[in-house]
Formats: C-alpha cells, sequence, structure tokens
C-alpha cells in the first residue's frame, strides 16, 4: 500500500512538471496574457509530441505498475475483506446463537429456579420428618433409660431401707432379749440347741 | 501350701509313730513337738539359727539334738525335726503338730469341737451337747468351751470345717436376712 502510494504521488508529481512552463505565473496575474500564451504554447511547441510520448511512457510505466502491483494488491485485499466480512458473519451468527441461548436459559432459569425451590423444599421437609423422628426415638430411648434408672435407683432405695429396717429390728430385738433374758430361758436355749441337733442326727 | 506340706509331714510321722515297732505313743510325740514350738516361741535366737542358710545343717542338726536331749524328747520327734530342719521346713513345725493331731484323732476316732456359749453352761448339758455332737458325727468328742456374750443366747459348736449355730445371735442374723429379702 505504501509503495502504491509512492509511486502514484511520483506519478502525479512527473504530470504537473510536464505540464508546468515559466510562463504561468505571469499568464494567472493576467488572464488575457494567459489566453494568448496558452493559444501560442499549444499551436507552436515543437516538443508536444514528445511530452506525449513521455506522457505515454509514463501511463505505459504506470498501468503496468497499476497491474503488476495493483490488481494482485487489490485482489488480495478484497479477498481479505471478504474473509473478514466472513469471519465477522461467522462470529456474529456465534453470538446471536449464544444470546439466542442465553436467553433461552434466561427465559427458563424462573422455572428452573422454582424447580429448585421445590426440590430444596421437599428436601428441607423430608430433613425435618427425618429429624423428628430421630428426635423422638431418642426421647424414647432417653425417657426408657430413666425409667429403668429411676426403677433401679428405686429398687436399691427399697432394698437399703429393707435392709436398714431390718437391721434397726434385729438390733431392738438383740436388746430385748439380751435384756429378758434369764439364765434358765438361757439353759433352755442350750437345750433346744441340743435337740436341734439331734434332730439333725434323725 | 503349707497346709499341704504339713499334712504330708504328719502323715508320714503319723506312719512311723503307729507302725508295728514304734515304741513312742502318739500323744508323746505331740507334747514333745509342743514343747519344742514353745521353745522355739520362747527363743527368736534358736528360730534365727534354725533358719539361717550361714549355718550348716550338721550345725543345725547338733543343735537340735541337743535341744531334744535337754527335754527328754523321743528318737522320733528328734529324726522329725532333723529331717524337717534339713528340708528348711522348720517355720510350719506348728502346722506338722496341729496336722499330726489330726491324723492321731482321726486314727483314734476322736474329733474336737470348740462349743461356745452366751452364758456358763450346767455340766450336765456339756455332757448332752458332747454326746449329740458324738452321735452327729459318729466319734468321741473332745470338746473345749469358752464363752461369748455377743451370742447373746444358745450355742455354737465347730468340729472341723463343720458349724453348728444355735445362738439367739445366728437366730437373728437367719431372720434379718429374711427381712431384707422378703
Amino acid at each position: 500500500m505504501a509503495k502504491l502510494i509512492l509511486i502514484l504521488t511520483m506519478a502525479v508529481f512527473c504530470f504537473a512538471q510536464e505540464h508546468a512552463t515559466p510562463g504561468d505565473a505571469h499568464a494567472a496575474a493576467n488572464g488575457e496574457a494567459h489566453e494568448k500564451a496558452a493559444e501560442s504554447h499549444d499551436a507552436g511547441d515543437p516538443l508536444l509530441f514528445w511530452k506525449w510520448v513521455n506522457f505515454g511512457i509514463l501511463m505505459a510505466g504506470l498501468g503496468y505498475l497499476f497491474v503488476k502491483q495493483g490488481i494482485p494488491f487489490f485482489r488480495e485485499r478484497g479477498a481479505g475483506i471478504l474473509k473478514d466480512i466472513s469471519e465477522a458473519q461467522k462470529t456474529k451468527a456465534d453470538a446471536d446463537a449464544r444470546a439466542a441461548a442465553i436467553e433461552a436459559r434466561i427465559s427458563n432459569l424462573s422455572t428452573e429456579i422454582a424447580q429448585m425451590q421445590a426440590a430444596a423444599s421437599a428436601e428441607m421437609q423430608s430433613e425435618a420428618r427425618r429429624l423428628e423422628a430421630e428426635t423422638a426415638q431418642t426421647l424414647t430411648k432417653i425417657q426408657s433409660s430413666a425409667e429403668q434408672e429411676i426403677a433401679s435407683a428405686a429398687k436399691q432405695a427399697k432394698a437399703e431401707l429393707s435392709a436398714h429396717a431390718a437391721s434397726l429390728a434385729v438390733e431392738l430385738a438383740a436388746g430385748r432379749i439380751r435384756s429378758s433374758l434369764s439364765p434358765s430361758q438361757s439353759n433352755g436355749l442350750v437345750g433346744a440347741f441340743i435337740q436341734d441337733l439331734e434332730k439333725v442326727k434323725n | 501350701m503349707s497346709l499341704a506340706v504339713a499334712s504330708r509331714y504328719s502323715r508320714a510321722l503319723a506312719e512311723v509313730v503307729f507302725g508295728p515297732q514304734s515304741k513312742t505313743k502318739p500323744e508323746q510325740v505331740i507334747t514333745e513337738l509342743e514343747a519344742v514350738i514353745e521353745a522355739m516361741a520362747a527363743s527368736p535366737d534358736l528360730v534365727r539359727i534354725l533358719r539361717s542358710p550361714a549355718v550348716s545343717l550338721n550345725q543345725k542338726r547338733h543343735l537340735l539334738e541337743k535341744l531334744t536331749a535337754q527335754m527328754g524328747g523321743s528318737e522320733v520327734t528328734a529324726n522329725l525335726l532333723k529331717v524337717v530342719s534339713d528340708h528348711g521346713r522348720i517355720t510350719i513345725l506348728k502346722e506338722i503338730a496341729r496336722s499330726f493331731q489330726s491324723v492321731v484323732d482321726e486314727r483314734h476316732g476322736v474329733a474336737r469341737a470348740e462349743i461356745t456359749t452366751a452364758q456358763p453352761i450346767a455340766p450336765e448339758q456339756k455332757t448332752q451337747l458332747e454326746a449329740a455332737l458324738g452321735r452327729l458325727s459318729g466319734k468321741q468328742i473332745l470338746a473345749t468351751y469358752q464363752q461369748d456374750d455377743a451370742l447373746i443366747g444358745g450355742a455354737v459348736a465347730k468340729i472341723g470345717s463343720l458349724i453348728y449355730d444355735g445362738s439367739v445371735r445366728g437366730q437373728l442374723a437367719t431372720l434379718r436376712r429374711k427381712l431384707v429379702n422378703g
């Protein structure tokens, strides 16, 4: 591209140089003089033919350069532009597809949210039921254990109380027997023991 | 453990004493053994020497020979003491004597009874009690009596490992067990 611009600039510069004359400045200052000079210039320039030849060569060169460099350049440039346009279209199609998918997803989002809320609600209810059942089971166990412990403690207390009462009763009885037992009664007890021994033998 | 060992020694001693060629009476051996035991109890130095590993067996034998000679002990008793000392069993001499007494009692058909009463009892009752125990055990009863106020009333007789409890204390204990067990 830069090369082409350079060539075109040089061509314009050459063309301008070719058509430029020293009297142009004065002609610009005076219109009539200019017309007269132009007439005399067109009619009497002996180098006009060569100028045209020169111009033709120049144009031919320029044409050659245009055909050799410019056409492939513009063709390549056109192909690149077409390719870019194609890629842009493809990208646009992808973006459109994505946008459509996102829109579709967004449109289904409320449904999904509702489904998720329903699932979460069902799960919470299930968990609540499970916890409720577990709590009830634990309560039953604790109650049963507590009842057993209470029963055991009551049984033990009853046994201790019974033992204590029995000890008190026996101590009381021992004291009374000791205080009221006469020697004859003591001998009688020994005699009863002897009779018991006889019974054991028999 | 020591009772089993003592039983072995006592049975061996009984075989010697009750042997046909024996001239020593079992009661004499028992008396001599009790005398030696009393002497050992009175003299800790004697026990220390007999137990000391620093004193040779011959020295211990010589010491025991002198001891039995001074006490006028029989040859059977002297030999028993030597054997027991040689085997390092002099410390269980008391158990040996007690076990030998049991063996002698058993051979003579005698049972020793420990009778405890709350109050002193009349001689007639003692006779009746010993007779009842004799019929119960099938042996002649040699009874020793002692008194224990804790019995409150009645008596307790012990023959070997058997205990016959006819005391008020025992009856109250039975009553207490019944009250507790409902």
